[in-house]
């Protein structure tokens, strides 16, 4: 090995995910159109059919800081239902819009009739 | 509305690799292999299908051929953690696989899966998790090599645990329809019996080209969204003559349908992903009944109730019914896979595209 970090033996020359940041997505509760939790992700409705209500934009809440990652090129978003997901109730699941040039994620959910809770982890490297 | 930019990692290490990508950083844990999860003692693979009133059986021949069903199973582990994420390795080429459900219940979780193939080829699946989050007995450091904590004194990175090294990330899309061939046709009448079925195999899919080659070392991660259902009602009524002078009036209905879960299949040898379908409950009812000899009797009342027990809430009991067998041992109603039965053809949750992540067991010494 000509440069890098090796570890028993083997050349740390490849990338790995770490976790950038994680949390839970709940549903939208009834006359909270979204949320924002963290800094780096923004919450929107999902109309029924799973079709984005494209009216209401994308929404920081006031007073967030902006954190700023340049170590890291690549955001990618995981879901993990932590519960049943009821098709007979036509449920949907949370998705994510990474949005590489503003370092920005941005996390749609339903209401609390289309999903259930979800865990998600915000991985990078 | 302005906001406060930050930056991290002023202080501390980051590693990067080949790529350019991070390795591991000293302000964030990596994800790490924390174990196989394995199919709870008593558990067997299940076909669930119809078997309330007025069913027609579905050989395990019709499951395939007329059904495509695959086969729902459950697994589980013990891991006193908030956040995991499941990958599982295909049983041989060519499996279809869909995660349906993941489910934490205090320190175990459970992944409910859908296979195709025979009962006895379920793929496995393992577990990965933050290493930040794994209890420190679950963790055995080397007495050489790196370890890298947080402020908190959490361990973000160790040399002992091999970071979740991913190969590539595949965003997967499923086909807006399931099936857009004909499915044939049952339409016998003035019958009491009917052993006919229509063909609800799906002939939609998309293919994704990756850049990875797929082979039996290779490991996937996707929850899919995408699910939906194919559905076939036929119904007639009329009258026969009886004892020469007289009508006899009769009323058919049939109805099948099959429940279809968005599974992905990864050709080896080749880099694509192929998102289809598979079904993972399906049913075929059929109803029939006629009047007394004579001049009238008509059966209008009786046509109104055909099948109506097929929608809404009462198919859902006959689901739980079907998986009574499968609900046992360490399972619960909480972890018992939701089955869907369909009136129309219709998808959900097709809109939106989801990632798949893909890795290999060299990398974590997985045999």
């Amino acid at each position: 090995m000509a440069y890098g970090i090796q570890v028993d033996g083997d050349d740390l020359t490849y990338s790995a995910f770490s976790v950038h940041s994680k949390g839970t997505v709940s549903p939208v509760t009834s006359g909270t159109p979204w949320t924002s939790a963290t800094a780096i992700e923004v919450y929107k409705y999902i109309q029924p059919n799973g079709v984005p209500y494209t009216g209401l934009g994308y929404y920081w809440d006031g007073g967030s800081t902006l954190t700023h990652h340049p170590e890291f090129s690549e955001f990618r978003v995981v879901f993990t239902p932590i519960e049943i997901r009821d098709t007979s109730e036509e449920q949907l699941r949370p998705y994510a819009n990474v949005t590489a040039s503003l370092n920005r994620i941005i996390i749609y959910r339903g209401n609390s009739s289309q999903m259930v809770t979800h865990q998600y982890m915000v991985l990078a490297r | 509305m302005s906001y406060t930019a930050t930056t991290s990692g002023r202080y501390g290490i980051i590693a990067f690799g080949s790529d350019k990508k991070v390795t591991f950083h000293s302000d964030h844990s990596s994800v790490v292999y924390a174990g196989q999860m394995s199919v709870p003692s008593g558990v067997s693979p299940v076909q669930p299908t119809y078997t309330g009133d007025y069913h027609l059986a579905l050989s395990s021949s019709l499951r395939n051929s007329n059904y495509d069903m695959g086969w729902i199973t459950q697994y589980e582990i013990t891991l006193d953690v908030d956040y995991m994420v499941p990958f599982y390795c295909p049983d041989h080429d060519n499996q279809d696989i869909a995660i349906m459900d993941v489910i934490n219940e205090g320190t175990k979780w459970v992944v409910n899966l859908l296979f195709s193939g025979t009962s006895s080829q379920a793929p496995d699946v393992y577990a990965f998790a933050p290493l930040s989050e794994l209890p420190s007995s679950s963790v055995t450091l080397n007495d050489h090599g790196i370890a890298i904590y947080d402020s908190s004194s959490k361990l973000l990175f160790t040399d002992s645990k091999r970071p979740l090294r991913v190969d590539d990330v595949v965003t997967i899309s499923h086909t807006s329809s399931i099936k857009t061939n004909s499915k044939g046709t049952c339409s016998t009448s003035g019958h009491n019996t009917n052993t006919c079925h229509v063909d609800f195999t799906p002939n939609q899919s998309n293919t994704i080209s990756g850049s990875t080659t797929n082979s039996a070392n290779k490991l996937y991660s996707i929850v899919s969204p995408a699910y939906g259902g194919l559905a076939y009602n036929n119904s007639a009524s009329g009258s026969t003559t009886c004892y020469v002078i007289f009508q006899r009036n009769y009323s058919w209905a049939y109805k099948s349908w099959a429940s279809f879960r968005g599974v992905l299949r990864h050709p080896r040898n080749t880099t694509n992903h192929i998102a289809g379908w598979e079904a993972d409950f399906a049913g075929a009812a059929h109803q029939y009944w006629q009047g007394d000899c004579g001049f009238g009797g008509w059966l209008g009342a009786l046509i109104g109730a055909f099948l109506v027990i097929f929608t809404g809430g009462a198919a859902l009991l006959v689901i739980s019914g079907a998986l009574a067998g499968f609900a046992i041992g360490e399972m619960t109603v909480g972890t018992t896979p939701s089955l869907k039965a369909y009136d129309t053809d219709e998808v959900f949750d097709t809109a939106e595209s989801a990632n798949l992540m893909i890795t290999d067991k060299t990398y974590y010494g997985i045999s």
